[in-house]
């Protein structure tokens, strides 16, 4: 069980991923495994991951914590390439995090039916974030969360800031609060190898989180 | 697994789509231009034709996407690759300053800044064959609106649909998240990708006019007479006649196995010359295996019926295929589409 410990810094301070108060709170390192053929969501997809090698990025270091009203999630992987992708070739570098609305939520399968799991997605190059629902692999929908992203070059590293708020929006917005528990998961884009959509880097196994009051 | 397809327009209740007789395209590109005036005008869609005409032989638009891959096999989905900007051919920015306004236009010739190596028709006119025979035609192509739509099928977003009432393939850009697997996937590469807007884009069949009858823009605008447009299943409009009574328009690479809509009277040329100078009449100047490339063994099939109907109009009789193909009045060609633009009441949207 990883305590995820309330902080007294303001949310600019938090939104900065290279800012000191980041060095203050313990790193977890995530192992991450390449997203199985088998399990894209299209025929296309299918046959097209079949003929891909193993995704690129294969360890991250993950820092959580809360400021009573917000989560504030903290990732940092090494990227020899900063890919924005802004004349339209190539992808863009990316990262998320998945949470599960019913604790069962399976996460190598984006979560089923019954068990939905909710993504805070951060893209290179977009200002803000983005929450999505997903219900299996390929059912992915927005949700009306505001998610807040900030990413900053370190060398040949990606840190990347993302938040929302603990409460959430709606139904299909997992609800966090302090004194309760969760599980977080994490998948990680790399843009120069055309990872993008079910072809990314991600956690096989849930992390469970407590929000400390 | 294959997406089910009801009836022949893939679950739609009717099908729109376009002949295009080559032997009328004299590559004029109005087509082109009418499409790029009309949708392809704003930020990052520089480099979007959704509507190209390519010389034959030729590398073609997006450069050589003959070998790009995607669509079906045996049913099975093909991996394709990714068409760059640069595949396309980017929108070249030319010197317009200097030459028309810098006082330098009777010293420096408006020219594309850098050196650019490949535009959508960089290799245009020069076509194959060795002189006396040597031989050119033209391709226009736009999104073949596929029955079955090897994009559709590609894309995990669910974002890209074919609307029930006409079959026409649009993509939804509020579900598109850039993913850029249905450029993949489309075997005719005939997808763009947007990057201000981060969305693939790509011929709508002019949709919103064939809603008020009215034909696509390309169709209407071209002086050749070369496009009609309508629906497969009008019996009394010029493509159910072309396509499926005189069997004389076939579709593009059929062996890609999307079922494409958009379909093409095949070219007839001019016999070839012998080393003495003479008409040979026993070899075509267009080689059978490039046709046969291009749109399968029934092109064979296509050009004898069109010579034998081009016979009788020489013995001096009638041929309604010959009458239909001229398309003497101009408003046949679109029948169910032959309403006139300006009639209409757009609304703004407000």
């Amino acid at each position: 069980m990883l305590v995820v410990k309330p902080v007294k810094a303001k949310s600019k301070a938090l939104l900065d991923p290279s800012g000191s108060v980041w060095s203050s709170i313990a790193a977890s390192s995530l192992s991450l495994k390449t997203t199985p053929a088998g399990t894209q969501p299209t025929s296309y997809t299918k046959v097209a991951g079949k003929q891909r090698g193993e995704a690129a990025v294969t360890s991250a270091s993950m820092r959580l914590c809360h400021d009573g009203q917000r989560i504030y999630v903290h990732l940092e992987w090494k990227d020899e390439n900063e890919d924005l992708a802004t004349d339209g070739n190539g992808f863009p570098d990316a990262a998320a995090v998945l949470l599960p609305l019913g604790n069962d939520a399976p996460i190598n399968q984006m979560g089923s039916e019954q068990q939905a799991v909710n993504a805070w997605q951060w893209r290179a190059g977009d200002e803000q974030g983005r929450s999505v629902v997903a219900r299996g692999v390929g059912t992915t929908e927005p949700t009306p969360d505001p998610v807040e992203v900030a990413a900053a070059r370190a060398g040949n590293r990606w840190r990347v800031v993302i938040s929302r708020s603990l409460a959430g929006a709606g139904s299909d917005s997992v609800a966090l609060a302090t004194g309760g528990d969760s599980r977080v998961g994490v998948a990680i884009w790399e843009g120069s190898v055309g990872e993008r959509g079910g072809f990314k880097a991600f956690t096989e196994n849930w992390t469970d989180i407590r929000l400390a009051e | 697994m294959a997406r089910t397809r009801k009836g022949s327009a893939g679950g739609s209740t009717r099908q729109v789509a376009m002949v295009f007789d080559l032997n009328k395209c004299l590559g004029c590109q109005t087509c082109t231009i009418a499409c790029k005036r009309l949708w392809t005008r704003d930020e990052g869609m520089e480099h979007m034709w959704w509507a190209t005409v390519n010389t034959q032989p030729g590398r073609g638009t997006p450069k050589d996407w003959e070998e790009m891959g995607g669509g079906f096999r045996d049913d099975v989905a093909q991996a394709g690759k990714l068409p760059t900007t640069r595949d396309f051919g980017e929108a070249w920015k030319f010197n317009h300053e200097e030459v028309f306004y810098g006082g330098k236009g009777q010293d420096v010739h408006l020219k594309p800044e850098g050196d650019p190596d490949w535009g959508p028709n960089w290799d245009e006119d020069q076509g194959g064959g060795e002189y006396p025979n040597s031989y050119y035609f033209y391709l226009p192509r736009i999104c073949n609106h596929c029955t079955h739509p090897a994009c559709l099928e590609a894309c995990p977003r669910k974002a890209i649909e074919k609307r029930e009432e006409d079959g026409v393939v649009l993509i939804n850009e509020d579900r598109c998240r850039g993913y850029r697997f249905c450029m993949e996937a489309c075997p005719y590469k005939k997808i763009y990708f947007n990057h201000a807007r981060k969305v693939a884009q790509k011929c709508i069949f002019c949709f919103p006019r064939v809603d008020q009858g009215v034909a696509p823009a390309c169709a209407r605008m071209c002086p050749g007479r070369v496009r009609f447009a309508g629906y497969l299943d009008d019996e009394a409009g010029p493509i159910h006649k072309l396509v499926k009574q005189w069997k004389v328009a076939i579709p593009l690479h059929p062996e890609y196995g999307t079922e494409p809509n958009i379909y093409y009277v095949p070219p007839l040329a001019p016999p070839r010359l012998d080393e003495n100078g003479d008409i040979d009449e026993s070899n075509p100047r267009i080689p059978d295996e490039y046709l046969e490339f291009l749109f399968g063994p029934t092109v064979h099939d296509a050009l004898a019926i069109l010579k034998k109907e081009m016979e009788k109009t020489r013995a001096g009789g009638s041929s309604e295929l010959m009458d239909l193909l001229i398309s003497r009045r101009w408003l046949d060609m679109f029948h169910e589409l032959e309403r006139d633009p300006a009639s209409l009441e757009w609304s703004t949207g407000t």
